[in-house]
């Protein structure tokens, strides 16, 4: 992950700033940590970026929106969240997604995927 | 048809030998005078749980009967028997007869299966045995433990109970039709009773026939061609039983049997009468060669019936009019004129009783000169006005049935709030649409029910139209389908969801013939899931992210370093001042919380009341869910600073927590808390560094709360200050959507 810019929108700021710490280890550049949608939003214009955690549920503001901003500039993410694959939009039952309290080092290898260049096949 | 109540009479005393007065015996059951009051428990039938009347069985049993009539008529009775115990109906089965000997009136065997087998052919003395009760009483007996009663009679199966009803020859009892059971699990019920009494009737005219044959066979005198008659008589009543046996249809069996009654007695023309549904008259079900329209058939179809009527009912026996012309009664009336005309010179009249004693018809031949019957034909009329009327009663138990349960299903479409329907699979024309129909789908179930089966489809979404109707294919093919669609409701033009759970009915070949359902509206329960599944995601959500925080605060403790029973007591402080504010909010209606009861509550828990040491002072202010949770943590943090290093920690120190609500520049609300320790000389060591209370009030309240935050430590003490934004007073979302 060194070098990689990685966007973490989760309101929690216990979790968003365990997050950081994990991904600032292995050399990654946090964009954020923000906890609001307006922020997030923003933020997905971000240059460099590489890919984005995600919390679903910004107290009552869910996150589809940068969701699919990311995807328009083809940038991956993951969701990292509390709810079930069938308390999601079906847009979004097929996005990665890790359960929350997600382990961390789970977490960081599926983040690592997102920036891994998949061959064509 | 040709007489009055006189002619009646006088015709009973002039065939007064021929009468057969059984016809009315069926009706003599209820005469019990048996010495022994507690022998018979017959009453008891009326307690216990019967089956249903199982015609099905009983035509079986009676067509096996038929069969053995004409193949060997004088194992009838045998046959009977047997067949009692084949179908598990007793245990041992028989028939005994009276019988004369030297020693007095014996009651013998004559046909027994089951247990007792072994005994046919003995005897029982007339007194000893409950068929001699039965004779004498010419009445049903139901005997529990007849070993009890009967001490002579044999008793190896022991009997636990037994079922006889009285064998009747011309109208008099001479023996006993018996079930028993060996087996106290089988115990007799009114179904029972029934049956036993149908065969019973069928056994003892069947032996009548019989017993003809055999006197006929015994005269030197009989011709060769009476005894061929009286065989061909037989094969002739076989012939009819094999098929009534499978008959359903009422006039069917009606026209079969008047054949049967013409050809038995040797003439062309006969007639069944039923009584009228007033109960007045006698009307035509049945004529036999004769034309429609004539003379006859139209003064007769309804007239006269009354006196008829009234002669049947007083008499109840069979009548016979040997000559017309010279019949008393007759002579001089238009009956007459028009009977003559009709060339009906002679006539055999047999009135169809039931068991309970209701005249429900009379079989009628006539002949066209004047006739003295044999006795074999007036016992085959016998047979077969006995035969119609079975009929007639099996057919209308089988009516009432059919009416009953259409009763009952109507009674159910009418009670339920669901629509049931049915459909014809080929036209899905509707045959039945409950009247719920009106309230659920809101429109007027008459034009729906009688219209085009298709018009009930422009009440049903566009869209789902197309699934509403592949589903009678489904339906068709012989499954079971059920499926969900939205309807918009003429009466108030809401949008409803109905859910359909539809079934195939199939006929006896299997054939799917209707499809039936049940619509319900489903539109509330729909809404209800959903909700409920927000509301599990919401929990859910909420539980997991408080298992994450727990977690980070977990390991932000441990990171502190130091003696791991000072860690565990941080934990476990951290975790109850998570868990005290979590019930603060679940336990509020609104989940909003009052700031001066949440310090109090943090104070308490450290055992920390009011005192010259403590100042608590603000305005009543409440606060959403999220703020609260974060505030009660840095009060946490705050207080247990207090008490280990700080104000409270120090006599004469002392602790002033106070607030106001203000309007920021930007002119939303704000929560300004200050928490002022003072008289307290050393700064505490541990808050040098960068612990967890510390980040908390600085960097978590303000990434969650959008708070600004200062913590200080100076020469007195603590001091922080703590300015969050608050909703609009009034503003106040409940808790239900403030979560949601």
């Amino acid at each position: 992950l060194a070098g990689k810019h990685i966007l973490v929108v989760e309101d929690e700021y216990f979790i968003a700033s365990d997050l950081q710490r994990a991904l600032k280890k292995e050399g990654a550049v946090v964009i954020g940590p923000v906890g609001h949608l307006e922020e997030g939003l923003a933020l997905v214009a971000h240059p460099a970026l590489d890919a984005a955690v995600l919390d679903v549920n910004l107290e009552g503001a869910q996150t589809f929106a940068i969701a699919a901003r990311l995807k328009l500039r083809s940038i991956p993410y993951v969701f990292v969240t509390g709810y079930d694959a069938w308390a999601l939009p079906d847009a979004y039952r097929d996005a990665p997604r890790v359960g929350k309290p997600a382990p961390m080092p789970a977490l960081l290898a599926v983040i690592e995927q997102l920036v891994t260049p998949r061959p064509l096949s | 048809v040709l007489w009055t109540p006189e002619i009646a009479a006088a015709s009973v005393s002039r065939v007064k030998g021929l009468i057969l007065e059984n016809l009315a015996a069926g009706r003599a059951d209820t005469h019990p005078h048996y010495a022994a009051a507690d022998l018979n428990i017959l009453d008891q039938l009326e307690r216990r749980t019967s089956r249903p009347a199982d015609f099905e069985a009983e035509n079986a049993i009676l067509g096996v009967l038929a069969d053995e009539l004409a193949e060997r008529p004088a194992n009838l009775l045998q046959r009977l028997s047997d067949i009692l115990v084949e179908r598990g109906l007793a245990d041992t089965a028989g028939i005994s007869l009276r019988e004369s000997s030297d020693n007095g009136d014996v009651c013998r065997w004559v046909a027994l299966a089951g247990g007792w087998s072994y005994l046919k052919g003995g005897e029982t003395p007339f007194d000893a045995s409950p068929c001699g009760v039965v004779i004498r009483d010419n009445a049903a007996l139901l005997v529990e433990r007849p070993d009890r009663y009967f001490p002579r009679a044999a008793n190896v199966p022991l009997i636990h109970e037994v079922l006889l009803v009285p064998f009747q020859s011309g109208g008099v009892p001479v023996g006993a039709l018996f079930m028993a059971a060996h087996s106290p699990a089988r115990r007799f019920d009114e179904e029972d009773l029934r049956l036993l009494r149908s065969l019973v009737r069928f056994a003892a005219a069947s032996r009548q026939v019989t017993e003809a044959l055999k006197d006929a066979r015994g005269d030197e005198q009989a011709s060769q061609a009476a005894l061929a008659a009286d065989l061909a008589g037989l094969n002739r009543l076989h012939e009819l039983y094999a098929k009534l046996a499978v008959e359903t249809d009422l006039d069917t069996a009606l026209r079969d049997i008047t054949a049967a009654a013409v050809e038995l007695t040797g003439t062309d023309r006969g007639v069944l009468q039923r009584v009228s549904e007033d109960g007045e008259r006698l009307e035509f079900a049945v004529h036999h060669g004769y034309g429609e329209g004539t003379r006859f058939t139209e003064h007769f179809r309804y007239q006269g019936a009354k006196a008829v009527c009234e002669a049947a009912r007083e008499h109840q026996q069979a009548i016979v009019v040997e000559d017309t012309a010279a019949f008393p009664g007759l002579v001089g009336t238009v009956d007459l004129e028009i009977a003559l005309a009709e060339e009906i010179r002679a006539t055999l009249s047999f009135p169809m009783v039931t068991r309970t004693g209701e005249l429900i018809g009379v079989l009628n031949t006539q002949f066209r000169k004047p006739h003295r019957p044999l006795d074999r034909e007036l016992r085959f009329m016998e047979m077969l006005a006995w035969t119609a009327t079975g009929f007639i009663e099996r057919h209308s138990a089988a009516d009432a049935a059919l009416r009953d349960s259409e009763t009952r299903f109507r009674e159910l479409g009418a009670a339920s709030s669901d629509v049931i329907w049915i459909r014809d699979a080929g036209t899905l024309a509707l045959e039945y649409l409950s009247p719920a129909f009106d309230a659920v789908y809101g429109a007027r179930r008459q034009p729906y029910a009688e219209t085009d089966p298709s018009a009930i489809l422009s009440l049903i979404y566009p869209g789902d139209r197309a699934g509403y109707l592949a589903n009678f294919e489904r339906l068709r093919a012989g499954e079971r389908v059920r499926h969900e669609f939205r309807i918009t409701r003429p009466s108030d033009g809401e949008t409803r969801w109905i859910r359909n759970t539809d079934f195939p009915m199939v006929d006896d070949k299997g054939r799917v013939t209707r499809l039936g359902g049940i619509a319900q509206d489903v539109t509330e329960e729909k809404a209800n899931a959903a909700r409920l599944g927000v509301l599990v995601a919401e929990l859910q959500h909420r539980v997991r992210n408080m298992l994450a925080v727990v977690r980070s605060v977990f390991a932000r403790t441990v990171e502190a370093n130091g003696p791991i029973e000072e860690i565990a007591a941080h934990f476990t402080g951290r975790l109850d001042a998570l868990a005290r504010t979590q019930m603060i909010v679940t336990q509020s209606s609104s989940g909003h919380v009052d700031l001066q009861n949440l310090i109090r509550d943090e104070l308490l828990s450290v055992a920390v009341s009011d005192g010259p040491a403590l100042a608590i002072e603000g305005p009543d202010v409440t606060l959403p869910p999220k703020t609260a949770e974060s505030i009660g943590l840095a009060l946490h943090e705050l207080t247990t600073n207090a008490v280990k290093y700080g104000a409270l920690s120090i006599p004469g120190a002392k602790l002033d927590i106070r607030w106001t609500v203000n309007r920021s520049d930007d002119g939303g609300r704000r929560l300004d808390l200050r928490w002022t320790e003072q008289g307290v000389s050393m700064v505490p060591l541990r808050q040098t560094r960068e612990g967890f209370g510390r980040e908390l009030i600085e960097d978590a309240l303000p990434y969650r709360l959008g708070a600004k935050t200062r913590l200080e430590f100076t020469g007195g003490g603590v001091r922080c200050a703590i300015s969050v934004p608050l909703p609009e007073d009034g503003a106040l979302a409940p808790f239900a959507s403030a979560t949601l």
